[in-house]
This record gives structure tokens, C-alpha cells and sequence, in this order.
């Protein structure tokens, strides 16, 4: 029964997760909160992943009830994300598996979401919906690939959501999506946004741009209030994302939708998947912020269906790659 | 360490064994320490750090351009976070060190960023660039004055201990930096090149990065063209440098002596 060590460094959250067969052991994160009205840098989020990781670890391994020598692999992300987090967790990760004589498994960050969806909510082959502040993509698993059917053609859904609420100066904390989330509840009018899809891909920097521009003005006139832009943005994207999912799942003719990542956490964008596979006959899976967001044990559940399949990183080959592609990855651990 | 380059404009750094003498010469900080924009890089590691990679205290004079627009290495390019707004969030760190500028890797795409020296730190974690309150000739006077006129004139080293941090600028703007640090035992020296040159290969187009280990020293060599990459890569250094080294001391050694 191997175990193993995950860590996630590759946004804002820094996770150390340990998972053996199946079984989430630990499964510890920190997350860098930036000021209202701001965002998180490279090199500030680097920073303070290097100033918790080690803590992290330790903690990973106390509520796992685990050691060194119980720890099969290494597992850590490689990619896709920002250059400077990424490389202080690899780092870490690195400098553990020499020390502990373990071998080490670089993962897809995207690849970690899926299988860790897959795991909790026991999907088998469902279309995905990927969702955070840095990727959206529409995936779909066929001959040993993990296949992007449909994806943001510019920024990432989260990402927009993000931006947003630096413009109203939403809290960061404990994200500004949930935040954005709680006050779209208590909007009552919705404004026509610019809806932005391309075939099977989506745009989201125009809306972004639009609702920039015209925030403030109407904000100032009394013409609507923020939740009323909150709820209004929400609406919008999470239309989009469902088109392109049912496109997807009709391209596939696939009875299943996973929702992972970030901004999956979002009840109303699950509710209206929900309503679109209900419409379809297909059933919806999601799972809770412990999964949705970063975390340490997704990259421990990548990296032990990769360690299973024999995957092995050589530390030669254990640098970063900031735009790692989910296609890249061979799946060899699926039929 | 002292080359002797073209344009025999040479900028080497004073080193510094941990408690041996320090190694200071006002004549030459009066060339090399004044005018704007001067930065210093000092490696220093606290007791906690001995016998686990004890490094040799070295302070580096680095001639600094003036701040603009520069490459991203190492700073990545994250779909988010990319945001130049007046009120810019201080990393834990930075708000433990009022004093500490947030510049680093990832800031010199940064048109709003204004660069100052780094305050004090602790040493047990992370190199800090710029520390008037390490004493020494660099305390003295303004920045930038004569690292202004550095190129044109054919200046005399800084004075240098047996071995550690050294600095060069050549003709062509070739500038080198240089460390060497002892470990323990050849393993871990190893251990840390393996965990560090993996990241530098990213980087090699710009700055290029080499790490050799001889028996249990590491020695590490930055050289680049460009001041400002320069600069930022000899942060990331110091930074992942140090937090391998947190780790060697956190973690219990597995794997076998080779």
C-alpha cells in the first residue's frame, strides 16, 4: 500500500497532502491573502510559501501519522503555474526526496484536480469542467490523454472573478470568488454583459474590461449596487461554461460532468450544471472546498496513480514548467 | 576570488569567514560604495545553520541601472496576481521588516516598483541584500557616485578574503557573481546542487547559472549581461539556497552515504 507525499505550490496556496491508496491520510494548506484591491505577485507568494512550507510538511506528516520511511514517493507540481512558486515548492520537494532516498513525481497541476475529483466523487468518465483563477478548460479523457475540448481563450474564469473584486475592493479573504459568491446572492438585477463564446472555447477578458469600465459609472448613479454587478458577472461566465460543457458533452455523448478546481466551489455555477445535466439525463459531480481548491493531496493522488503506473521524475528532469499543457500527459493509468 | 577583466573595471566583493576579521577598506567603499542605485547582497547564516552548510559571509557591491523595465526571470508568468495598484501587499516577511523592500524576482516587470536596499533580516532564513547595519565601508557615503564612473575607470579591487562572493563587471557588461559553501559531508553538498541547478536551467538563456561541488563545497557562479536580472537572480539564489538549507536541517538523512 504505497503513500504519497503531495506537495501544491503553484498560485496563491501552498499544500501538503499524503494519500495512500486511496485514502486521503493529510491534507494541510495556507493560503496567501493580499489587501483589498490587490493582487498576489510572484515573487511576494514565493515568499511566503518558502516561509511555511517546512511547518507544512511537518504537519502533513503528524496528521497523517506517517514518516519518512513510510512515504513511497514524492509527488509535487510541476506545472502549470507561477514560475516563482512553483519553483521554491519543487525546490522542497527535491532537497525530501534526496534526503529521504525517495523517488520523486513531478504532476500536472490540472491532472491533480482531475483524479482528485475522480476519486472523491467516484466518477468514471466524465467530461470535466476546470475551473480556477488560472485555467478553464473543458476536458474529456480518450486514448490515454487527458483532451481539452474547450478552454478560455484569454483569462481564466477565476481570474476575471478575481480582478473584479479588486475593482470594488472586495476582500481577498477568504477568496475573492467566495466573496463575490455571497454578495451575487443578495443581487436582484441582472445587466447585460458581453457573452463571450467561441465555438467550444470562451473569452472572458472583454467582460472583464466592460464591467471595469462601466463599475464605477454605474455604482455612481445609483443605476445598480455591487451585489447587482456581482450577480450579473456570475451569471454571465457561468453561462458560458455551461454551454461549452454541454457542447462538449454532446460531442462526447457522455452522461457525466465533473466539476473541479477553484472556482468549482461555487454553488451557483453548480447549480446551473446541475440543471443542464438533469436537462440532459447526465448526473453532476463536485466536491467540496477541501478538494476544489488547492491542495496538497491532489498532487499526492496524481502522483500515486502515476507511481502505480511506474511514472518516475529523474531530479535531472524535475524543473518547473509554467505552461504545462493537460494534454502533455500520458495517461498510462487508465485503460 | 579576484579576476582580472577587459575593461579592468572590476567590482569584488569583501568576504568574510564567520567570526574571523572583517575585511574592510573605506578607501575602496569610497569608489565602489557611493551613488544611487548601489546594492549590496550578503550572505550570512546564524548559528542555527552550522555544521549544516555554514556559509561564509560575503558582501557583495552590485552597480544597480536605473529602475525600469526588465526581464521576468524567475518571476513566471502567472495569469494572476499581475497588478501594479498604489497599495502593494507586503509579503510576511516584508511586514516583519518595515524597513525591507519587497523588490526581488518576479518585480522587475514592475514599472511602479522602486527598488531599495533591503533592510535587516534574519539570517537564519534569507540572504538580505543591503544591510547598512552590517557595518563596514559601505555605510558610507551616498550610492551611485562611483559606481557612476565605475566604467570609465580603471579601479582597484575591493579587497577580498581566501575564498567567497566575488563580483565582476566586464567590458561588455559581463557581470559575475560567485559563493562557495562548505557542508557537512560531499552528500549534501550534493544534494543541494541537485536541488538547486534544476531551476537554474531555466534561466539559462539570460542568466547563466553553475553549480560544482568539490568533495563537500559547493561553489555556485552567476553571470549575466543584464544588471537587472542579474540582480534578481542572485536573489532567488539566496532565497531557494537557504531554504534547502532549512530543509537539511528539518529533515532526518535517509539516504545512503555515496
Amino acid at each position: 500500500m504505497p503513500a504519497v507525499l503531495g506537495f501544491e505550490g503553484s498560485a496563491n496556496k501552498i499544500g501538503v497532502g499524503v494519500v495512500r491508496d486511496g485514502e486521503v491520510l493529510a491534507n494541510p494548506r495556507r493560503t496567501y491573502v493580499t489587501p483589498p484591491g490587490t493582487g498576489f505577485l510572484p515573487a511576494d507568494t514565493a515568499r511566503h510559501h518558502r516561509a511555511v512550507i517546512l511547518d507544512l510538511l511537518q504537519e502533513a506528516l503528524t496528521e497523517a501519522g506517517v514518516t519518512s520511511q513510510d512515504v513511497d514517493c514524492i509527488a509535487y507540481t510541476k506545472g502549470p503555474g507561477m514560475g516563482a512558486p512553483l519553483a521554491s515548492v519543487a525546490v522542497v520537494a527535491r532537497t525530501v526526496a534526496q534526503l529521504w532516498n525517495k523517488p520523486l513525481l513531478g504532476v500536472n497541476h490540472c491532472i491533480g484536480h482531475i483524479e482528485m475529483g475522480r476519486l472523491i466523487t467516484g466518477a468514471t468518465s466524465p467530461t470535466v469542467l476546470y475551473v480556477s483563477g488560472g485555467n478553464t478548460q473543458v476536458i474529456a479523457y480518450s486514448e490515454h490523454r487527458y483532451r481539452i475540448f474547450g478552454e478560455t481563450i484569454d483569462i481564466a474564469v477565476g481570474n476575471c472573478l478575481d480582478r473584479f473584486a479588486r475593482v470594488l475592493k472586495i476582500s481577498n479573504d477568504p477568496s475573492p470568488g467566495y466573496n463575490i459568491e455571497q454578495m451575487a446572492k443578495r443581487g436582484t438585477k441582472l445587466i447585460e454583459l458581453p457573452y463571450t463564446v467561441k465555438g467550444m472555447d470562451v473569452s472572458f477578458s472583454g467582460i472583464l474590461s466592460f464591467i471595469e469600465d462601466m463599475a464605477q459609472r454605474m455604482l455612481a448613479t445609483g443605476d445598480c449596487t455591487p451585489e447587482d454587478l456581482c450577480f450579473s458577472l456570475q451569471e454571465t461566465v457561468f453561462a458560458m461554461l455551461v454551454e461549452i460543457t454541454e457542447r462538449a458533452m454532446a460531442h462526447c455523448g457522455s452522461q457525466e460532468a465533473l466539476i473541479v478546481g477553484g472556482v468549482g466551489c461555487n454553488m451557483r455555477l453548480q447549480e446551473m450544471m446541475g440543471t443542464m445535466c438533469q436537462e440532459r439525463g447526465a448526473q453532476l459531480y463536485a466536491t467540496d472546498e477541501r478538494f476544489c481548491i488547492d491542495n496538497g493531496a491532489m498532487i499526492a493522488q496524481a502522483g500515486w496513480e502515476m507511481f502505480q503506473a511506474g511514472h518516475r521524475t529523474p531530479l535531472s528532469e524535475s524543473g518547473i514548467t509554467q505552461r504545462y499543457r493537460t494534454d502533455e500527459v500520458e495517461v498510462t493509468w487508465r485503460d | 576570488m579576484e579576476q582580472e577583466v577587459g575593461a579592468s573595471v572590476k567590482i569584488q566583493a569583501a568576504t568574510q569567514v564567520l567570526g574571523a576579521t572583517d575585511l574592510r577598506d573605506p578607501t575602496c567603499h569610497e569608489r565602489w560604495g557611493k551613488g544611487r542605485g548601489l546594492t549590496r547582497g550578503l550572505i550570512s547564516s546564524s548559528g542555527r545553520h552550522s555544521g549544516a552548510g555554514s556559509v561564509r559571509k560575503a558582501r557583495v557591491d552590485t552597480q544597480e541601472p536605473a529602475v525600469g523595465t526588465g526581464g521576468a526571470a524567475g518571476g513566471g508568468g502567472g495569469e494572476e496576481g499581475e497588478h501594479r495598484g498604489q497599495n502593494r501587499p507586503r509579503a510576511p516577511e516584508d511586514q516583519r521588516s518595515p524597513g525591507r523592500s519587497s523588490a526581488g524576482e518576479g518585480r522587475s516587470d514592475d514599472e511602479d516598483d522602486v527598488r531599495e536596499p533591503r533592510g535587516a533580516q534574519d539570517p537564519g532564513n534569507e540572504a538580505a541584500a543591503g544591510d547598512p547595519d552590517e557595518g563596514g565601508p559601505v555605510q558610507q557615503g551616498g550610492p551611485g557616485e562611483g559606481a557612476a564612473a565605475a566604467p570609465q575607470d580603471a579601479q582597484a579591487p575591493l579587497a577580498s578574503g581566501p575564498s567567497g562572493a566575488a563580483v565582476m563587471a566586464r567590458g561588455n557588461r559581463l557581470l559575475e557573481f560567485s559563493v562557495t559553501v562548505p557542508f557537512r559531508s560531499p552528500l549534501e553538498a550534493h544534494m543541494a546542487r541537485t536541488s538547486l541547478i534544476s531551476n537554474a536551467q531555466l534561466q539559462q538563456m539570460m542568466v547563466q547559472q553553475e553549480f560544482t561541488v568539490d568533495n563537500s563545497t559547493l561553489s555556485a557562479r552567476l553571470t549575466s549581461e543584464d544588471p537587472i536580472l542579474f540582480r534578481i537572480s542572485i536573489n532567488i539564489f539566496h532565497d531557494q539556497f537557504f531554504l534547502v538549507l532549512r530543509n537539511i536541517q528539518n529533515q532526518e538523512l535517509v539516504a545512503d552515504v555515496k
